[in-house]
């Protein structure tokens, strides 16, 4: 246990009025109170020091306490034990002091140590923080509902992923947050997916987008061409005097749509005419012949 | 459909260590709503977590009724903007990558 120097939290010299501690209090608390900053546990862990040393030092006979036995606050302790233990024998049970009914975990251990339990004055509940976790997929891994594990803070929870979940996507699961204080409720875990593309598809909403190359001969002429999409092969036919970066429509073959099972976007496939090269002297022929046409 | 849970602002407020003046306040302030039934005022139960936000606020920071509002109004579009940075962050990455 550490020796906690509540004016240096509150930013206060040791001679400071009553007044200047209110005022210190405060200034910090806004600063920090955790409702605003949601999401930071720093600002919860710093608002929390914060009322400790408020508790302490705007009450007079803490003060004087904390004051009293500063650093050697472990002597103090023992000190104190050692005059409870007298009284009870005198007193048939001596005085309960410094007591509330206020649960000790917004204390630290050295105030608890010192003043024997949580503070006197009225707490306001605190939901517990939210935690936040961040869950890598692939774009393939979000094709399909599943479930998966994942461990926050030594738990093990397990949890449904929808398909169709989106890159940078955030799910809240109730409750698997940090515990609330003051008998708050505890806070919510975040989970947000961070979903690299591992497939050749550019991915916009629930479509998805494919360059394919085809050859002059087919672009001209026309043909059938099969390409590898999510839902598997398919054959595409491609018209005759295709020009180059004609888009066409799939329907249905683009990527799952967000808890709707069974629906899916669209695909968009362009078409990038690719020129022959290294031309043949033959093919440089009919070219020509083709151009005096 | 079923019937919002409603909390009585008496037992809220005893509770909370409240006035219930602060409470019928906010509702002039249109800070929140209330269920009046019969001669009882009560809280839908949805509104509870804003609530108890608002009082946190009133009690640790001593903010009056407009203090309140003011904060939670930046919270609220702080959190507005940072959706919308998310949401322009997803469109460049779908453009550079498209590039």
């Amino acid at each position: 246990m550490e020796y906690i120097d509540y004016y240096k939290i509150l930013e206060l010299p040791r001679t400071a009025t009553a007044d200047e501690i209110k005022k210190a209090y405060r200034k910090l608390a806004r600063k920090y109170h955790p409702d605003i900053n949601p999401n930071d546990k720093e600002a919860n862990k710093k608002f929390q020091e914060i009322n400790e040393a408020n508790e302490v030092l705007s009450d007079p006979e803490k003060r004087k306490k904390y004051d009293k036995y500063g650093k050697d606050w472990q002597h103090g302790e023992a000190y104190e034990q050692a005059q409870k233990a007298q009284q009870q024998s005198y007193d048939f049970g001596g005085r309960q002091q410094y007591t509330g009914d206020f649960e000790d975990d917004r204390f630290s251990d050295f105030f608890s140590s010192l003043f024997g339990g949580g503070g006197g004055r009225s707490k306001s509940r605190f939901r517990g923080s939210d935690l936040t976790a961040s869950l890598q997929l692939t774009l393939t891994d979000v094709f399909k509902t599943h479930k998966r594990t994942i461990t926050i803070n030594g738990k093990n929870i397990r949890i449904t992923i929808p398909a169709g979940i989106e890159n940078g996507q955030q799910i809240k699961l109730k409750g698997y947050g940090e515990p609330g204080t003051n008998g708050g409720p505890d806070g919510d875990l975040f989970i947000t997916f961070s979903i690299t593309n591992n497939t050749p598809f550019k991915k916009m909403a629930n479509d998805l987008y494919l360059t394919k190359e085809i050859d002059l001969y087919t672009a001209v002429l026309g043909g059938e061409l099969t390409i590898d999409t999510m839902h598997g092969k398919i054959k595409l036919k491609v018209k005759p005097e295709t020009q180059n970066n004609t888009r066409i429509r799939v329907k249905g073959k683009g990527a799952p749509l967000y808890k709707t099972e069974g629906q899916f976007g669209d695909l968009y496939v362009t078409y990038s005419v690719k020129l022959p090269e290294n031309l043949t002297d033959k093919q440089r022929e009919l070219f020509t012949q083709l151009s005096k046409l | 459909m079923a019937a919002p849970k409603l909390i009585a602002v008496k037992e809220f407020c005893l509770h909370h260590q409240v006035k219930t003046d602060l409470i019928l306040e906010m509702y002039d302030h249109e800070m929140l709503e209330l269920v009046w039934i019969k001669r009882t005022v009560y809280i839908p139960e949805k509104n509870l977590s804003q609530l108890e936000k608002m009082i946190r606020l009133h009690r640790d920071l001593q903010l009056n009724l407009e203090g309140i509002q003011t904060v939670l109004q930046l919270l609220n579009s702080l959190e507005k903007k940072e959706a919308e940075l998310q949401k322009l962050h997803k469109l460049l990455e779908f453009y550079t990558i498209a590039e």
